[in-house]
């Protein structure tokens, strides 16, 4: 049943974007405020450090969607290179960079201040003719499922409500286009 | 008066010391501990409750930092910190003391990885500090 409600929300905020196209809502209030905003919480992966709490919200939902599309098998080649073997015990991990770097898009396409994006063009990367290890490009389904995968998780492990849930939808289908390209 | 610009001096290089560790212990901290990721691929059917022992057995498992099984897809997937665990050995012990034979590490050929999200990509200027941090 939860995963139906996910399902409808995800749906939902993909076929109604243009209700949605700014991250920020009446009274200026943004989505990054809705997740926590900037105060300031103890950061459960750094002993003695805190973190925003808007920040920290958006971090567990990435991490632990990344767990979720790994074992969805619908998806998950597109993801193989989390999984690879690190003997050398190397840091950053490719999981570590595939988190950080979707955690601060998200966090700034949801409204953070303090925070960017260093990561690569999001259309160039996925754009074949620009990114030589693109095979192909990445179709409408695949997209779908990435976010209903990130529902899944926004659900399970960060407590978001299914009106949050459906905003996070709407965030992540602004860049479809970028993502799934003609 | 040489001695009070001295204790000026110091008083102001304090101050300054404190202000500096009081920025960087308060400022936003994004990058988080390391972790790797592991696939392990169980090849037979899984029910709902076998994987919710699996989870549960890969909690007991020495640096495992989150896990989870998905039934469907006969899949165990967990995050781990790489100076403890060591997920080939954890996929061993899960083939042979929990009675999937056909259990094993799923890892990626060199053309998988080559197609995997462009995400993971990092600026320079990343690789640097990341060079930088490791040196000192």
């Amino acid at each position: 049943m939860p995963s139906a409600v996910v399902l409808a929300a995800i749906i939902l905020s993909a076929i109604l974007p243009a209700c949605h196209k700014s991250s920020k809502a009446a009274g200026g209030r943004t989505f990054y405020d809705s997740l926590g905003g900037t105060t300031l919480v103890t950061d459960p992966e750094n002993f003695g450090q805190t973190v925003e709490k808007g920040y920290l919200t958006i971090r567990t939902i990435v991490d632990s969607a990344l767990l979720i599309i790994q074992a969805d098998t619908l998806i998950n080649d597109y993801f193989s290179i989390m999984v690879v073997q690190d003997t050398l015990h190397e840091t950053p991990t490719e999981f570590d960079k595939l988190s950080l770097n979707i955690t601060d898009f998200l966090a700034v396409a949801a409204g953070a201040k303090n925070f960017s994006y260093s990561g690569p063009d999001l259309h160039a990367a996925h754009d074949p003719g620009s990114n030589p290890n693109m095979p192909a490009r990445v179709d409408s389904a695949a997209f779908n499922e990435f976010a209903f995968d990130f529902g899944q998780s926004a659900l399970r492990y960060a407590g978001l409500n299914y009106q949050l849930i459906s905003q996070l939808g709407t965030l992540l289908y602004r860049y479809e286009g970028q993502v799934v390209q003609p | 008066m040489k001695i009070a610009a001295t204790i000026l001096a110091i008083v102001v290089t304090a101050v300054l010391a404190l202000a500096i560790h009081i920025c960087a212990v308060t400022r936003p901290q994004a990058a988080g501990r390391s972790r790797g990721m592991a696939r392990i691929d169980l090849h037979q059917t899984v029910s709902p409750a076998e994987a919710r022992k699996i989870v549960a057995w890969l909690y007991t498992r020495k640096g495992v930092d989150h896990a989870l099984v998905n039934p469907r897809s006969a899949t165990a997937v967990f995050t781990y910190l790489p100076a403890i665990a060591d997920p080939g050995r954890i996929a061993d012990v899960l083939r042979d003391s929990l009675s999937y034979p056909h259990a094993v590490r799923y890892l990626p050929t060199a053309a998988a990885i080559r197609r995997s999200c462009p995400m993971t990509a990092t600026p320079v200027t990343n690789r640097i500090y990341t060079f930088l941090k490791r040196i000192f």
